[in-house]
């Protein structure tokens, strides 16, 4: 009877040990500044994942509970970023997103208009699939997608019926519907866009040349034609949308009619599309960006150097709150292609996208379109990125062990 | 030099206006093609190098951009990469990293390289060439491509054989990418002086009889190609490789992130001093592909030049199976001119505060 009792004694004692020989998590990131703002996270905190999905986010996870820790003290913690405006695929300056998206914190792109409804497959196979990146997408109301001005100027090629068609028959990769560069008078581009968005029950995002004789005005668009969750991009550009009079350096008065009618604004930094007389004076008169987003492609990631994280950087040297920032980059998105709350936020069960940085002080130099600089004295930066619940960017090494105790090793997991 | 100058000086009296388009100012100049270890300024004109000499007036410059406590050197050559069409763009993966001329291994054939040149090429302003695989006309494939063409690739003992054959044709060098797939000892009998064989650090060491035999060796990384345990063994052996690469592909854009400046980083963290990490990113691959007018600061060469700069701390490097090697120094590359152009400046160096430049673009 002792011995029996004394058995359940220490099998009961013995029991926490025996089951933490199991690690029950994949990967525990720890001691990081959670930032969350679909949750309303904003604190040092513990995240675990198991099976690709965020599993627990608690103020204590012990390292032995995870396959894999990593320490993440003195480093901030958020969902993967969401780039609402990227080129990967079809534009002449179009990257694959891996290597440019995935070290600056970003697991989502939405490819805006790259791709129409004729080239929508050959996109599938040969970016989609074959990314690491979560790749989404804005149809071009062009059919054959942003391949150049002829085409880009084609209304006979803007087939609102085939473009919804297209989204409705993919709608866990295309978001919404892209016009740009258009460069006719009018507003036919825009018209077919946005009835292609009323078929498909998606979201517009426009980029529009405002030419002297186009037949067009700013304030027409954003009051009439776009409707209230269409998205208006290149925010901080000053030649092609009028946010900024350029006499009296006053926001122009239809920026904030059109906000409040429900039109949204996104960064779409770009090579050309962000220029620090424009920038400062909305924000100084508060009309940051609804949503911060980079227009990834090829010479945007050169002098701009225009990632997430230096896009996000430049907004917050010029005021915008971390906590802000993240919330433009992560939930708005989002819920502006209506995939909120699967992306954009560290809630139990969602897919462990997440992004680990550094906030750096000193003097960084900050360059616009225009290569003229701002001198900030803060700097964002990537220093890891899990996504899909596997680690794929790690720039300080900070989930490996050092070599020469790691015996004779094949690739450590 | 001095002849330079005077003549520079000469041309401004005679026009009263700067002369040189730019001039990089009090840099470390490295640059083992022309024997220079010291501080010098150079200047540019037209996309050239005008002058390099002790002191250059900021007077002949349109522009002058102030590069003291930093390293500058040859724009860096990339002796083995992987950009395939539609594949890891050229530029972001070279001239952040101050690479200026980047070799292809092996993404394209004689037959394909025309179309490998629209769409990778002319797509790219980092100077790219290549090491082609052979297709039926080796000769013929090259008439068209000489410019481009650096040599052959293969990948194999049993691919060799072709390469060679198509090499010896057209006097070219084979350079042997097996993407560290372990080979027979035959492929260094098979490999001629002047041959480039890579990824030296994926395996065991090439024999010592191969060492001597004038073969050309190519530290590289790449996705497989580098493990600190072969390397450090290697290195303190005192043999070092002909050449550094980064054998580019798309796990090593990623994880671990080796750029250039990663590898070079890396090689610096084994203990190899930074000016012979330098002639092996410079004056020794130009030489392996028979292009001696790349890999130099030359007075009349295109100016390809690159920035670097040599930081202080506390830096952990992953090798391919992701084993960490932690070192108190990086560097970096924070500028890069490609043809007389600033085609990378993350601090700003060459750039004007905004404020201080008036109106611009359309403000009034």
């Amino acid at each position: 009877m002792k011995q029996i009792a004394s058995g359940i004694f220490w099998s009961l004692v013995l029991l926490p040990w025996i089951s933490s020989a199991q690690p029950r998590y994949d990967l525990v990131i720890r001691r990081g500044h959670v930032i969350d703002p679909a949750n309303g996270r904003d604190a040092v905190m513990d995240i675990a994942t198991s099976g690709g999905k965020i599993v627990r986010v608690a103020d204590l996870i012990p390292a032995n509970e995870a396959r894999k820790s990593i320490d993440a003290t003195g480093l901030y913690v958020t969902p993967g970023l969401v780039d609402l405006h990227a080129h990967v695929f079809g534009y002449s300056g179009a990257i694959l997103p891996d290597d440019s998206a995935l070290p600056a914190g970003t697991t989502t792109v939405v490819d805006a208009g790259g791709s129409g409804w004729r080239t929508f497959d050959t996109m599938k196979s040969r970016v989609i699939s074959q990314s690491l990146t979560r790749v989404l997408v804005f149809l071009n109301i062009v059919g054959h997608g942003m391949v150049g001005q002829k085409f880009e100027d084609d209304v006979s090629d803007m087939d609102p019926a085939k473009t919804a068609q297209t989204i409705m028959a993919h709608r866990e990769d295309i978001v919404g519907i892209k016009t740009a560069h258009f460069g006719g008078k009018g507003w036919d581009a825009i018209d077919r866009a946005v009835e292609a968005g009323r078929l498909s029950k998606t979201p517009v995002m426009v980029d529009d040349k405002i030419l002297t004789n186009s037949g067009r005005t700013t304030r027409e668009k954003l009051m009439v034609r776009l409707r209230p969750g269409d998205i208006h991009t290149h925010l901080y550009n000053d030649r092609q949308l009028e946010v900024i009079d350029r006499f009296t350096g006053k926001l122009q008065p239809w920026m904030t009619e059109a906000r409040k009618r429900g039109v949204l604004f996104d960064l779409g930094h770009g090579g050309g599309s962000f220029l620090w007389p424009v920038a400062t004076r909305a924000m100084a008169q508060g009309f940051p960006p609804d949503t911060i987003s980079t227009d990834l492609h090829s010479s945007s990631i050169m002098i701009p150097e225009s990632d997430m994280a230096n896009c996000i950087s430049k907004l917050m040297n010029l005021g915008m709150s971390l906590q802000d920032a993240i919330l433009r980059s992560t939930v708005n998105p989002a819920k502006a292609i209506g995939r909120y709350p699967e992306i954009g936020t560290l809630k139990e069960g969602q897919v462990a996208d997440i992004a680990v940085f550094r906030l750096k002080s000193g003097v960084f130099a900050y360059k616009d379109a225009w290569r003229k600089k701002l001198l900030g004295t803060k700097k964002l930066e990537c220093v890891l990125t899990v996504r899909n619940g596997r680690l794929v960017f790690d720039a300080e090494g900070r989930a490996f062990p050092e070599w020469t105790s790691a015996g004779k090793y094949e690739v450590l997991p | 030099m001095k002849v330079g100058l005077l003549l520079v000086a000469a041309a401004i009296i005679a026009r009263s206006q700067p002369v040189l388009d730019l001039v990089l100012m009090g840099g470390h100049v490295m640059d083992p093609a022309n024997g220079r270890n010291g501080t010098f300024d150079i200047g540019i004109v037209e996309g050239r190098i005008q002058t390099i000499a002790a002191h250059i007036p900021a007077a002949y410059a349109r522009q002058v951009v102030d590069v003291s406590g930093y390293y500058v050197t040859p724009g860096l050559i990339d002796i083995h990469a992987h950009l395939e069409p539609d594949g890891l763009a050229a530029d972001h993966n070279s001239l952040r990293n101050g690479v200026t001329t980047v070799v292809d291994a092996g993404s394209a054939t004689t037959e394909t390289i025309s179309d490998y040149r629209k769409r990778v090429v002319q797509r790219s302003d980092t100077r790219v060439l290549a090491f082609v695989r052979p297709g039926a006309d080796a000769r013929g494939g090259l008439q068209q491509n000489q410019d481009i063409i650096v040599g052959f690739v293969a990948d194999a003992d049993k691919t060799l054989p072709a390469a060679l054959k198509a090499a010896t044709e057209t006097k070219l060098p084979v350079m042997l990418d097996t993407d560290g797939r372990a080979q027979p000892d035959s492929v260094f009998r098979e490999l001629r002086a002047g041959d480039i064989y890579t990824n030296i650090y994926s395996q065991a060491l090439p024999p010592s009889s191969a060492r001597a035999s004038g073969l050309l060796f190519d530290g590289s990384h790449g996705g497989a190609g580098f493990w600190f345990r072969i390397a450090a063994e290697s290195l303190k052996g005192g043999f070092l490789p002909y050449t550094i690469s980064t054998g580019l592909d798309r796990t090593s854009a990623l994880l671990p992130r080796a750029g250039l400046a990663n590898v070079m980083s890396k090689f610096l963290a084994l203990g190899i001093p930074l000016d012979k990490i330098i002639e092996r990113v410079t004056v020794n691959p130009a030489r392996a592909i028979h292009r001696p007018e790349l890999g130099t600061i030359r007075e009349g060469a295109e100016a390809d030049i690159a920035v670097l700069e040599l930081q202080k701390g506390t830096f952990a490097f992953l090798d391919s199976g992701h084993g960490r090697l932690t070192s108190d120094q990086n560097l970096h590359c924070i500028l890069t001119i490609r043809k007389g152009e600033v085609v990378w400046d993350t601090y700003g160096l060459s750039t004007e505060d905004w404020k201080q430049a008036g109106p611009y673009s359309n403000f009034k």
